[in-house]
């Protein structure tokens, strides 16, 4: 069982570097896979490369799919780990409204004309705001099923904080701010530059790090206060840690990419179905498999048409169908 | 040796005072039956000698030291808890469940070891269940999930065990299955303490009782302390506890009124 796991690892990680490399490839000016793999290789043995193939790979290709890459690790870890926090696995950021309310936070940030960090933070801010307001909302309200009053919790103040988005569209200048507030709701990469990167991927991996250290612990909690307590876990303390680190790195996929929805609900369950439901399994596994399908996605999104089709839209298609057939699955036990 | 004691314990939550003056201990190799009507403060009781609800006064010992000065690790190592059979949020295996039993013998960042699980599966085979290891706990019975989360509670390694209403909602078979293992944990020495709503099982087993009531707290042997007179007034309906010519106990519907206890 455990070979099994590992060897599933270790085919995800190929799977990630492979659409790495061709992700790369793919583009106006196209370059072959084994040239990509060269061209890495020069770069770390910082020998000289011809221009274009330089320019093209390092200064655009490259930060978008590393960008693409952690987002959709973070919002797929964010996601296993509220299934996990929540003992619900039918939530995820965008159905408990955290990726509505970062968005409500990085919007009114754009409104005020404020930097990338500062955006970042009121996402944060947003997003922080909204899964405690869900939570609280949901512990007021419980009745018959607490999954039930959850989601709907995560609706309520999810519809909220689209309404205050709404507001701030009207308000903002049509010509500057509205279509980048438009099009940045739909999800996209296109603006990604090394910059934004360099402030994004340590605020992530300041998430990450601590989620995936704490991941056995974090199963525990699957089993609800009383048994997570009693098998020795400071339930507490852990849910907030939890809570923080899953919404910080929300907030920052959200705060460089827009609102991205489905990958956060439908990636952790692609994963389960690989490596099985253990959290210590499924974590990794959700990254790795976050990280390779948002590459394979935002690639899909800049070359398959002629306009970059919104990341958004893209996801809400292919996740859509998925999430149908893996719920067709869970009546064979995938959710019970 | 006494595993657990408990002085002058005060339970509730938040401002509401449920009972007071609550003293019980609980010995190696020893079963107690916690019983009580619904209401008075049962679940409480159990979930402050838990550890998940703080008293409201008095003290609670594990092995002599206050549980106060434990972490909830240091707690986890000397009692462990068996709860009622429901379903996981997601489908874990049985292995899966019962190596979740290590949690508090690994580091803060760990993960269980090869022989963690080597220590879930000796679990499994001591409660005769190790065939199950690999199969979805969402496919097996009631009854096997049970000693399932009893085997998890071995392969904790406390030495007390708390378990909430082991038998409610199994059937015949494997509620007699699963009162079975209680004894023979006993018999290893451990420490369990079974909150029920069935005094026949008290009876049967010749434990020691704790009975909380709206009015008082008593412990004693249960042939002692649960007469048809003390029953009928704790469940506030007349009761008729009876031996029968081969040795077995039964509680049935008494006749007259009886004022209820509360």
């Amino acid at each position: 069982m455990r070979s099994h796991a590992a060897g599933v690892f270790v085919l995800l990680s190929l799977v990630l570097l492979a659409a790495i490399v061709m992700a790369s490839g793919v583009g106006a000016y196209h370059i072959a896979p084994v040239d990509v793999v060269r061209a890495l290789i020069a770069r770390f043995e910082n020998e000289p490369l011809p221009g274009p193939i330089s320019t093209v790979l390092f200064q655009i290709r490259l930060p978008r799919i590393l960008a693409a890459a952690l987002v959709g690790a973070a919002l797929s870890a964010a996601g296993a780990c509220y299934q996990s926090l929540f003992r619900n696995p039918l939530v995820s950021p965008d159905i408990l409204g955290v990726s509505t309310g970062a968005g409500l936070g990085a919007v009114a940030g754009i409104l005020l004309g404020l930097p990338v960090v500062a955006i970042q933070g009121l996402g944060f801010v947003g997003g922080l705001l909204t899964v405690l307001l869900v939570a609280a909302l949901a512990r007021a309200l419980r009745s018959g099923s607490e999954i039930l009053v959850l989601v709907l919790a995560g609706i309520v103040v999810g519809a909220l904080a689209g309404a205050a988005i709404s507001l701030i569209k009207v308000l903002a200048d049509p010509y500057e701010q509205l279509p980048a507030i438009t099009f940045w709701l739909l999800g996209s990469l296109a603006a990604i530059k090394s910059a934004d990167l360099a402030t994004c991927v340590p605020v992530i991996l300041l998430g990450l790090v601590p989620l995936v250290l704490f991941r056995w612990r974090i199963g525990i909690l699957s089993l609800g206060d009383d048994e997570a307590s009693a098998l020795g876990v400071d339930v507490r303390r852990l849910r907030m840690l939890v809570i923080a680190a899953a919404t910080l790195i929300t907030a920052s996929a959200v705060s460089i990419s827009g609102v991205i929805g489905w990958v956060g609900l439908m990636v952790p369950h692609m994963a389960r179905l690989l490596v099985g439901a253990r959290f210590d399994r499924l974590l990794p596994a959700s990254i790795l498999l976050g990280a390779a399908f948002m590459i394979a996605v935002d690639t899909l999104a800049r070359s398959a048409a002629r306009i970059e089709i919104p990341l958004g839209v893209l996801t809400a298609l292919i996740g859509g169908p998925i999430f149908v057939w893996l719920l067709a699955r869970g009546r064979r036990g995938i959710v019970p | 040796m006494t595993l657990l004691d408990a002085t002058d314990l005060s339970i509730g939550y938040g401002d509401r005072l449920l009972a007071s003056g609550i003293g019980l201990s609980l010995d190696a190799g020893s079963i107690m039956f916690l019983l009580g009507p619904n209401g008075v403060g049962k679940t409480t009781l159990f979930k402050t000698l838990l550890g998940l609800i703080p008293a409201k006064g008095g003290v609670v010992r594990l092995s002599g030291d206050d549980v106060r000065q434990l972490s909830r690790r240091a707690f986890a190592q000397r009692v462990s808890y068996v709860p009622q059979a429901s379903p996981t949020a997601f489908a874990y295996k049985v292995l899966d469940l019962v190596v979740m039993g290590r949690t508090s013998h690994l580091g803060t960042f760990g993960a269980p070891s090869r022989r963690d699980h080597e220590q879930a599966l000796a679990a499994l085979e001591t409660l005769g269940i190790a065939g199950l290891a690999q199969h979805e706990t969402s496919r097996i019975s009631g009854g096997q999930l049970q000693l399932v989360l009893i085997a998890r509670a071995l392969a904790q390694g406390a030495r007390v065990i708390f378990m909430d209403e082991p038998t409610a909602s199994l059937d015949l078979g494997n509620r007699i299955m699963v009162l079975d293992r209680i004894r023979k944990l006993a018999a290893d020495g451990f420490a369990v303490l079974v909150s029920t709503h069935e005094p026949e099982q008290a009876l049967s087993f010749d434990a020691i009782v704790a009975v909380l009531s709206k009015n008082d707290f008593v412990v004693g042997r249960a042939a002692q302390l649960l007469t048809s007179a003390r029953l009928s007034g704790l469940y506030g309906t007349p009761l008729l506890v009876e031996r029968t010519p081969s040795g077995k106990w039964s509680v049935s519907q008494g006749e007259g009124d009886i004022e209820r206890d509360w």
